[in-house]
């Protein structure tokens, strides 16, 4: 479900450089979708 | 070199407070997933609407910003207490920063009330819930699609976009409701409704068939903004080392404070009484919420998933379902583990066709978790 063809995942792998990536720290990624129709604004809206 | 994500991800402000006021328990439709199940026709006072705000805005400096939600119910069958509180706050407190949200079905937004958010534009916004075509929101919300100025909509909130629920029943008409909507003129904030019966085998098979032609129409229309159940980021678990905590989903109780119609608080709407009743509202009060939230909290099919960090959830349908915050109901975990790895797939397929604008880290940390999710993400 939702494969990636052989020919797409190793394009994706040969555009992976070296570097290494820190684990990351920061607040919710996204809106949960729930019932406010807010757009995420509980917690990311900054005016 | 060494890429810190937090470069990559766009850091959240601390410098909002979202203040919900239910407004009312009462609403004039009947939507089939409403989780408020206790419905009543009361109504908050202007004395408890103004004691809260007082409350909330003593003590804060000048910086902090205010994002003052009506709720309900539905919030416009109280619109004389709503212009009150607009009123109020504006004579009362002219040098704080502060925005009004009304959540609406949109049914009662004409004539006087148009007028009045028409005047009021600089400081209140509504979102309007639109379920999809004529057919799936008659369906979903009590027969009202005929009843909603959307030009109204669309000429005053043009980037507000509207709320689409997804019921069991409009499932399978979850593509041709979203291309509805964008062909509007709208953007599209939809997500499959919380706290129903998800229980059912074939909703798997729906689901999958209705994304992969939504990834279709979307990869052939690159200038419509995807809706939020493909666009949502997903380069947050694009680093390699085991974490210990994850930031906690949404602005519950952190960034939030919601209030009951007689001025009780509560950590969001989902907790008060009109949604769980009583009893289940007394005993969240206890919850402790906090921005972090360590991975041994979570519940045992989390723990090892690798999209834990992403996986959107609402811990109040969480504890309505299952008596606990961090534990989703499992056909709902399901659904969402198919919506990730179609996200993680359409991505692939938006970065292959140069369709995304990524600077070099977002690119890494993009890449890096489309192929996480390839290789690790089992439904």
């Amino acid at each position: 479900m939702f494969a990636l063809s052989d020919s797409l995942k190793s394009f994706l792998v040969q555009k992976i450089t070296t570097e290494k990536i820190s684990i990351f720290r920061a607040a919710s990624a996204s809106c949960s979708g729930c019932s406010r129709s807010c757009s995420g604004r509980c917690d990311s809206y900054d005016g | 070199m060494s890429i810190d994500v937090q470069d990559v991800c766009s850091e959240k402000t601390n410098k909002t407070k979202t203040i919900t006021l239910t407004l009312t328990e009462a609403c004039n439709l009947n939507c089939i997933y409403c989780y408020e199940t206790n419905k009543s026709k009361k109504q908050m006072t202007l004395d408890t609407a103004r004691k809260i705000l007082e409350q909330e805005f003593t003590n804060t400096d000048t910086s902090q910003e205010f994002y003052i939600e009506f709720f309900g119910g539905e919030p416009f069958l109280a619109f004389g207490l709503m212009k009150d509180i607009v009123k109020f706050v504006k004579t009362s407190y002219p040098t704080k920063k502060y925005h009004f949200f009304a959540t609406t079905n949109g049914t009662l937004i004409h004539n006087e009330i148009q007028e009045w958010l028409i005047e009021n534009i600089d400081c209140v916004t509504v979102g309007l819930s639109l379920d999809g075509t004529k057919g799936m929101h008659d369906f979903n919300r009590s027969t009202s699609y005929d009843s909603l100025d959307l030009g109204f909509f669309k000429a005053n909130y043009p980037h507000q976009g509207v709320k689409m629920t997804i019921s069991a029943e409009t499932l399978s008409s979850l593509c041709e409701g979203v291309v509805f909507i964008h062909d509007l003129g709208f953007q599209c904030h939809c997500n499959l409704a919380y706290g129903i019966d998800w229980s059912c085998k074939s909703n798997q098979t729906v689901l999958e068939e209705q994304l992969y032609k939504l990834i279709d129409y979307y990869l052939s229309h690159p200038s419509i903004k995807p809706c939020s159940m493909l666009d949502e980021p997903i380069s947050y678990i694009g680093y390699e080392e085991v974490n210990t905590t994850i930031p906690k989903w949404c602005g519950v109780s952190t960034h939030m404070s919601a209030y009951s119609v007689d001025g009780n608080h509560y950590p969001c709407q989902f907790f008060m009484p009109v949604s769980i009743g009583k009893e289940n509202a007394s005993k969240a009060k206890k919850i402790e919420f906090c921005s972090d939230i360590a991975v041994e909290n979570l519940d045992e099919k989390c723990k090892t998933c690798v999209v834990q960090s992403i996986c959107p959830t609402c811990y109040g349908s969480n504890y309505l379902s299952t008596g606990n915050i961090y534990s989703k109901d499992d056909n709902l975990c399901k659904l969402t583990k198919i919506i990730l790895r179609a996200r993680s797939y359409f991505m692939a397929k938006q970065y292959e066709a140069g369709n995304l604008k990524l600077t070099p880290l977002e690119e890494q940390a993009l890449i890096r978790s489309i192929l996480k999710i390839q290789n690790q993400l089992n439904i």
